[in-house]
């Protein structure tokens, strides 16, 4: 088998996903990897797991879901700096064990409290969007729609 | 010139592929077709003053070995313009068949509907705000299980 040198943390990483014992570790080592992919870290602050767990629990309930979708709150530079920047992201992956994680930025802010209040305001759109992408996901076929 | 070259450095596909998951790229004039149309959507989108932004998307056609023998599915991969290169790309693997010439047939339609599918509400947000990622129906690769759930 060819050596690979150049990839160690890539390596690492997916290989810590595929091992991944049961899906709430996997859930974890998933947002683990999305943030070491954008070079951020991850807020645990109780007001952000308070509003993870909303969001989590709001997409759960959408009829027809299939797959995970996996917010969580990240912030980059110094948390106690004014250079700090807070993100939303959701992270889309499919089963455990496997290395398929789709992850976009949904919302970005200075402030961790003004991040939350957006997305308490914001929720129904953001939602909404999973919304989408769920009725995309069970579309008809072009062909069958034109029957 | 200089897009091209920072895309081969910094955005090594093959190499996560083949040394990282074991999945072999395979040639296919319709994939590369679908890659051509979804980045020129989104670079038309975002206009000539975001030209420099960093959004590489590729459509592959890829091989597995399983326990069974190999499979042969679709996938999209590549990086957003967040951030340019950091530890894996983003990856979704559509489906896998164990064989190939359906998965070019599932191919050959999902082209074919191209502006259909690219129409459809989630892909609209993902080539406008690079929200989400581009879905395709299940219709296209799961057409037993739709004729069982209906």
């Amino acid at each position: 088998m060819k050596p690979v040198l150049n990839y160690p943390k890539t390596r690492k990483a997916v290989s810590s996903l595929y091992q991944a014992e049961d899906t709430v570790r996997w859930i974890k080592k998933v947002i683990a990897v999305s943030s070491i992919n954008h070079r951020t870290k991850l807020s645990k602050d109780p007001k952000v797991i308070e509003i993870i767990r909303d969001l989590n629990e709001s997409v759960k309930k959408i009829p027809g879901i299939e797959g995970y979708f996996i917010f969580n709150i990240t912030y980059s530079g110094n948390e106690n700096s004014q250079d700090v920047e807070y993100s939303l992201w959701c992270n889309y992956a499919r089963l455990p064990k496997t290395a398929s994680i789709f992850s976009w930025l949904v919302q970005i802010d200075n402030s961790l409290d003004n991040l939350i209040d957006s997305i308490k305001k914001n929720k129904n759109a953001i939602i909404s969007d999973i919304e989408n992408i769920i009725r995309t996901l069970n579309a008809p076929q072009k062909t069958q729609k034109s029957l | 010139m200089k897009r091209n070259n920072t895309i081969r450095k910094v955005a090594p596909i093959k190499d996560f592929m083949k040394e990282v998951l074991r999945w072999h790229i395979m040639r296919s004039e319709e994939v590369r077709k679908l890659t051509q149309r979804l980045v020129a959507d989104i670079r038309a989108y975002h206009g000539e003053n975001q030209k420099d932004a960093f959004v590489y998307f590729r459509f592959v056609k890829y091989a597995r070995l399983k326990e069974n023998g190999f499979v042969y599915g679709l996938a999209l991969i590549g990086w957003n313009d967040v951030v340019r290169y950091s530890l894996m790309p983003n990856l979704v693997s559509y489906f896998e068949k164990s064989s190939s010439e359906e998965t070019d047939k599932i191919i050959s339609q999902i082209l074919a509907d191209y502006d259909y599918i690219k129409s459809l509400p989630a892909n609209d947000d993902f080539i406008k705000n690079l929200q989400g990622f581009f879905v395709i129906p299940k219709s296209y690769y799961r057409k037993n299980e739709l004729i069982k759930t209906n």
